[in-house]
């Protein structure tokens, strides 16, 4: 049987028939345009990344610039603390309170 | 063409079984749902309607079910949507339908006997004219009934029975 055989037993049966398939043609062409729009937002998401990646990996984009600049005062503040630290504890160290322990231990043994 | 072979084709997108298909139970399933809904260019959009959702849903239809429980279950939600939007309201209960072959069924019953038959079915409950017009208009058995409306064949069989009850009350013989 082919497709154009189809005879049908009277118009309401030959227009339901239409109306069908009317909508089911609209159904695939709507899936058809779905999988295309999704098809061509991920190719331009594909675009866009490799654009950006090429941008940070020349320098077009400043983005490392930035996290050294941040970096560096990370390192100064770290410093300076670390120096106030360590003068902190060469005071306590050369303090008296040493002494005080020192003879207390002593004492007790 | 067997039915399974005519699904089979239409799973695999070819529409020689969807022609098959609705050859084969277009004419019932506009049949059934005249007799919900009244009106016919209603049922004519619904029985469009069902045929588009049942191409649509072709995919979630096992090969070991019944092909026209799978169609009434499709026909029966499309009714049922369509009571949901008119807010149940049912216009008119017409049973001169033309069959399948494009003939009048033949009646056994008067004029008058008829006209109170269809006055009786159209004061049932929608639940109650489904049941009566799937097994005794549309012939489909108790177990067609039960796949297509989701339920167990005893639950069809009470409801059918109350259901003929019902409307041996609305219409006194």
């Amino acid at each position: 049987m082919k497709r154009e055989d189809i005879i049908f037993t009277n118009e309401r049966e030959r227009r339901v028939y239409l109306m069908s398939i009317e909508k089911i043609l609209n159904f695939k062409d709507s899936k058809v345009k779905r999988s295309s729009m999704i098809t061509s937002i991920a190719s331009a998401v594909a675009f866009l990344s490799l654009v950006f990646t090429l941008f940070f990996a020349t320098g077009v984009i400043p983005g490392r610039h930035v996290e050294d600049s941040t970096q560096n005062n990370y390192v100064e503040y770290d410093v300076e603390f670390s120096e106030r630290y360590a003068e902190f504890f060469s005071l306590t160290e050369s303090s008296d309170t040493s002494d005080v322990y020192g003879e207390l231990f002593s004492n007790g043994s | 063409m067997e039915e399974q072979e005519a699904v089979a084709l239409i799973k695999k997108g070819n529409m020689m079984g969807f022609d098959h298909i609705y050859k084969e139970y277009s004419g019932r399933i506009y049949g059934y749902l005249i007799r919900m809904v009244g009106k016919p260019s209603e049922a004519e959009d619904l029985t469009s309607e069902v045929f588009f959702r049942f191409y649509k849903g072709i995919g979630k239809y096992k090969d070991r079910g019944m092909l026209s429980s799978f169609i009434y279950r499709i026909a029966h939600n499309a009714a049922m949507d369509h009571f949901r939007k008119s807010k149940g309201i049912i216009l008119s209960y017409d049973d001169n339908i033309q069959s399948n072959k494009g003939k009048k069924e033949e009646s056994p019953y008067s004029e008058e006997e008829k006209m109170m038959l269809k006055a009786g079915m159209s004061r049932l409950s929608a639940k109650d004219r489904e049941l009566l017009i799937m097994f005794y208009i549309s012939g489909l058995s108790i177990k067609e009934i039960a796949g297509s409306l989701g339920k167990s064949v005893t639950a069809v069989k009470v409801s059918l029975k109350r259901a003929r009850d019902r409307l041996k009350m609305e219409v006194p013989v």
